[in-house]
């Protein structure tokens, strides 16, 4: 079961993770931008707003880390399905490896529950 | 899910992806243009599970959207559109002071009774006004340099044009060694 995300994460933070776990995610399935928001919802952050995705989409997309295609829709516009390039998921891996070392040094020295309270 | 859109959902996405539209400016315009067909269609799936306003709210307002987008960009661009509207704000202001100044002209005329067409000067251009029993008109000669300069200053500012100049940053550095 999905843990969610408390409600008082730094959106900064959430910024700085997002595109890994958009990858992520594509890279199990591909998605169009409002069912990979419905994922992430689904996955533990159900307060991620759409506008705050899918600029992230267009980003990646740009940067070549993301190929889409586009599959028509019975009501209503046409669909951009994405899905991870080789870049895309070599920056997956790299940013993994970063995100877990990193992860790793915040587990070390992270304060103890009585300097939290 | 989706379902088929009521008109006043139709026009609620359209105004929306219109305004956000105006915003993502700076976008290039095959990128933008792609943007916002892309959000057109998320709007009428997201339409389909929680409706046209719940899924227009999740957006945000069309300027913060559009500022997400924007932060996303590898460089910054010039706004002409929005340089385009603040020299038409300029001119329109100058055509109508010049139009209250011609007016202004005219009613004097016609309470001194005079036949003797009038000349003045307002912000560079030159009004002859003419009011008798037989005829009443203006005309205008001369270029109005004043208006101009603050028509082109309103430009350059509001379409931030000093984005189109390539950024320190992006400048090579000459190689050393």
């Amino acid at each position: 079961m999905a843990t969610a995300v408390e409600g008082t994460r730094d959106p900064q933070l959430l910024k700085g993770v997002l595109p890994m776990l958009v990858l992520s995610l594509l890279e199990d399935e591909e998605s169009y931008g409002y069912e990979l928001v419905v994922r992430l919802q689904a996955v533990g952050l159900p307060g991620i707003a759409t506008g705050t995705v899918y600029p992230v989409l267009t980003r990646l997309e740009r940067e070549g880390r993301l190929a889409s295609r586009l599959v028509a829709s019975d009501a209503g516009p046409a669909r951009k399905y994405y899905q991870p390039t080789d870049a895309g998921l070599q920056f997956l891996v790299d940013t993994r490896r970063a995100f877990d070392a990193l992860a790793d040094v915040v587990a070390r020295i992270r304060p103890t529950s009585k300097e939290l309270l | 899910m989706s379902v088929k859109l009521s008109t006043a959902d139709r026009w609620k996405r359209y105004w929306y992806l219109q305004s956000a539209e105006l915003w993502l400016e700076p976008m290039p315009g095959k990128r933008r243009r792609a943007a916002v067909e892309e959000l057109k269609a998320n709007l009428s799936a997201a339409a389909g599970d929680v409706g046209m306003d719940a899924a227009i709210r999740d957006l945000g307002r069309p300027r913060a959207l559009a500022a997400q987008y924007l932060e996303q960009e590898p460089t910054r661009r010039p706004r002409w559109t929005r340089g385009a509207f603040a020299a038409g704000a300029v001119v329109a202001v100058w055509v109508y002071a010049t139009l209250f100044y011609t007016l202004g002209m005219l009613e004097a005329l016609e309470s001194s009774s005079s036949p003797t067409p009038a000349r003045g000067s307002f912000l560079g251009t030159h009004v002859i006004a003419t009011y008798t029993d037989r005829e009443i008109s203006a005309a205008f000669d001369g270029w109005p340099w004043g208006p101009l300069v603050v028509m082109a200053v309103a430009f350059l500012v509001a379409s931030r044009a000093w984005h189109a100049l390539p950024r320190r940053s992006d400048r090579q550095l000459p190689a050393v060694g």
